[in-house]
């Protein structure tokens, strides 16, 4: 009795163990049906059955990208909106769905044709989306918007791919650090020069560094992804490339020079101990840290660090500073990542889904009521004691009618962030690498933290050239440039 | 209810045998289909993806044995597989014998039994996302280990380094796993007869010769079923490794479903994943036959 209830919990284990592996293809495995017998949510075909005339326009059911729960002025605005759209075309239901765009499931989202049919992505994403077909061109929707001339071409760039537009821009960011100042104050430290070089970003660190109390001078991304986006600001600004692209072949290019010097930054960074022993930092640990007034200095999009500080960290808006990335010397540049938020179309939708989706997305760009929403969001979230963050760049040219009346709207409150006039004039964004990304950045958070965590000498140009080997063979090499 | 009313000598032996399977195997049809859907058929799909590159859109592409080609030419895949193995080893190591020491703690206990239990299960409930922030705390230079071991006069101990890494993760995973094993172990002491302990006494034994006479030979059958168990939970370990350290520093706590998951949802190579998927399949399959085999073995002898 004994031995066969054995048998039967290890052939439980049998079925244990297939579950644990069918666990790793079953994203692929829900792909059961054919694409294109999945590409027609189940909403609008039913409506399509329940309404069979052949009027003119016939009824179309999108899912619009809505945010989550708790962003409820965000929410109001977006049905708000809806209502707006759906007013003006009555055969076009629009249903608002949470889902926020992260790239570990957006596959999962495809697989099971789940993404909303407008979502938000950002600007590394436009190759990868468009190259696996999950989002479409827009080229011939633009064609026949009469304000596509209008859009900020700095914020379009990333998703310009071989000639055609894939996204459409909410905005831009160009990389930043964010400082807190009241840590400087506490030590008695100078603030550093605005436009700043390395080591003197390395010298601030190491005066106001303290890690008897656990607080670093410097807080770089080290885990995941986003550890190689926050290494690739040192990449640019010492003149850097991540690939080249030449005869339809992509080559790995940060083992330059610019490469290595960027890497000997960060081993002396760690070689300063101004970093925090936990390296395992991801984007939201390193904000969590800088929000606890354990770091001084983080890496980050714009004013993202700034807001998440302010509104969230309760950090007092005159107790944060903005700089750009520092020059590798004295009167160099500043060059740091670029990068968005898009708004694009889902692939899966039905032609007419799609369009509608895209009449929708624009619907109010360029328009009145976008301003009046901001004005309102301004407004709220005043009364909740909030400082509204704008971004440095938006949709539109900033010199245009439309970006004078956004100003005059931002002047109006006195609850807004200022961007100093100098940050701007500093500050040069350059967008992110167009091919493989993500594999480059995964890749690179490897040497980073062989970096963070060895000590003694290490080969940099030797860990740099691995890196790009494996990249080559890995990643780049199998790049098809149509 | 049926079968019994019939006179046994009134039907013929093969008509009643068939009646009675076919009453049998109604009653595993819900278990079949549901097996079907959903494992039989992610098992047979994911072993015909991993012949193919899978695109959901254009369609998918038969390529053969490319995507196992790639994935053995990956040299993460043997640091994936080293990582894993090591992980399996230290787990057994220094986690195995926690929940046996407290079963048989708690069972020793003369009162407060059931508190002891709730205690010893309480970190099982924590959520995931609690549990890691509070580990990382607990790491942390400045958090309460390294405070503990500074205000004794010891230095701090890096628990982020290359060394310490996989460590650091064993002592969370047995930390929030040995609640429910503990359970287990406690339910097959109290199977354990009376008597033995009892004859154990007479014959002037102490609580240690108890332990490794008596109790221990006795959960012979569990501990091998729980280790068994314990090696497949902690070969397809990922989760901890993602969330404290992203599979670092320098892939040190990269384990292969980790190297997996990346694969399919940083990557996107879902042909790849499903090779990956496959080879771990076969492993653990096989690895479950000689178990039981050793085991069948073993009560033979």
């Amino acid at each position: 009795m004994k031995k066969s209830l054995l048998v039967s919990m290890l052939a439980l284990v049998i079925v244990i163990a297939g579950c644990g592996s069918s666990n790793n293809s079953s994203p692929s495995s829900s792909n059961a049906a054919s694409p294109k017998e999945s590409t027609s949510a189940p909403a609008v075909e039913s409506s399509k059955e329940a309404s069979p005339s052949p009027a003119n326009a016939d009824p179309v059911s999108i899912i619009a990208y809505a945010f989550a729960a708790d962003k409820t002025e965000e929410n109001a605005t977006l049905n708000a909106k809806i209502k707006r759209f759906e007013a003006k075309n009555p055969n076009v239901t629009i249903t608002p769905k949470y889902w926020k765009y992260e790239n570990t499931e957006i596959a999962i989202k495809m697989a099971s044709n789940s993404a909303q049919t407008e979502f938000t992505t950002w600007a590394t994403e436009g190759k990868l989306l468009s190259s696996k077909k999950w989002i479409i061109d827009l080229t011939d929707n633009l064609a026949n918007w009469p304000y596509a001339k209008d859009l900020n071409e700095f914020a379009l760039a990333p998703y310009i791919i071989e000639g055609k537009t894939y996204g459409i821009p909410i905005d831009a960011y160009g990389m930043t650090i964010t400082i807190n100042k009241k840590l400087f104050e506490q030590k008695g430290v100078p603030l550093p020069p605005l436009d700043w070089t390395w080591d003197e970003l390395i010298e601030a660190a190491k005066a106001v560094n303290d890690p008897a109390k656990g607080i670093a001078g410097f807080i770089p991304m080290g885990k995941g992804t986003e550890a190689g986006w926050n290494w690739t600001n040192f990449l640019y600004s010492a003149g850097g490339e991540v690939q080249t692209v030449a005869d339809g072949k992509v080559t790995a290019a940060f083992n330059s020079e610019a490469g290595l010097n960027a890497l000997k930054f960060y081993k002396n960074l760690k070689d300063a101990n101004v970093i925090p022993k936990n390296w395992a930092l991801g984007y939201g640990d390193a904000l969590t840290l800088f929000n606890q007034g354990r770091g001084a200095m983080v890496m980050c999009g714009s004013g993202n660090a700034l807001d998440g500080a302010i509104n969230q960290g309760g950090i007092n808006k005159d107790d944060v500073l903005l700089y750009p990335i520092p020059s590798m010397t004295k009167g160099g540049k500043h060059v740091g990542v670029a990068g968005g938020n898009y708004k694009v179309i889902n692939g899966l939708a039905t032609k007419e889904q799609q369009k509608a989706a895209f009449d929708f997305v624009v619907d109010e760009y360029f328009t009145d009521a976008y301003l009046d929403s901001i004005d309102a969001q301004i407004t709220s979230q005043k009364a909740k004691n909030q400082v509204y963050v704008p971004q440095l760049i938006n949709y539109w040219n900033d010199s245009s009618d439309y970006g004078k009346k956004y100003e005059e709207i931002l002047a109006k409150h006195d609850n807004v962030y200022k961007y100093s006039p100098e940050l701007s004039k500093l500050m040069e964004s350059k967008p992110e690498a167009t091919y493989e990304t993500q594999a480059y950045y995964g890749e690179m958070a490897n040497a980073i933290q062989k970096v963070f965590t060895s000590k003694g000498d290490l080969d940099l140009q030797k860990i740099l050239d691995d890196t790009a080997a494996k990249l080559q063979k890995g990643s780049f090499d199998k790049v098809k440039i149509e | 209810m049926e079968l019994q009313l019939d006179s046994p000598i009134a039907k013929p032996g093969l008509r009643r045998r068939t009646r009675w399977y076919f009453w049998g195997m109604l009653f595993l049809i819900p278990e079949i289909v549901i097996f079907f859907i959903f494992l039989w058929v992610p098992i047979f799909k994911g072993v015909a993806y991993s012949f193919y590159n899978v695109d959901f859109i254009s369609g998918n592409s038969f390529v053969g044995w490319q995507n196992y080609n790639e994935v053995l030419s990956n040299p993460d895949f043997y640091t994936a597989i080293q990582n894993t193995l090591v992980y399996m080893g230290l787990a057994v190591l220094l986690g195995f014998w926690v929940p046996i020491a407290m079963a048989i703690a708690v069972s020793e206990l003369k009162w407060f039994q059931g508190p002891a239990r709730i205690v010893g299960y309480l970190p099982s409930i924590i959520p995931a996302i609690v549990l890691y922030g509070m580990w990382q705390w607990f790491y942390d230079p400045v958090g309460p280990i390294n405070s503990f071991l500074n205000y004794i006069g010891l230095p701090s101990f890096d628990f982020y380094s290359k060394e310490h890494a996989v460590f650091s993760l064993i002592i969370l995973e047995t930390w929030q796993n040995f609640g429910s094993a503990t359970l287990i172990y406690i339910a097959g002491l109290a199977a354990i007869p009376r008597d033995l302990y009892e004859a154990a006494e007479l014959d002037g034994a102490g609580v240690w010769a108890r332990i490794r006479y008596v109790t221990l030979p006795s959960l012979k059958g569990l501990l091998l079923l729980l280790l068994v168990l314990q090696l497949i939970a902690t070969s397809q370990a990922f989760q901890s490794q993602l969330l404290m350290f992203g599979g670092g520093p320098d892939n040190a706590t990269l384990t292969y479903l980790l190297l997996t998951t990346r694969e399919a949802f940083t990557y996107f190579n879902f042909g790849k994943a499903s090779a990956m998927g496959v080879i771990m399949f076969i492993v653990l399959v096989v690895f479950s036959i000689l178990t039981i085999k050793i085991r069948k073995g073993g009560d033979e002898a």
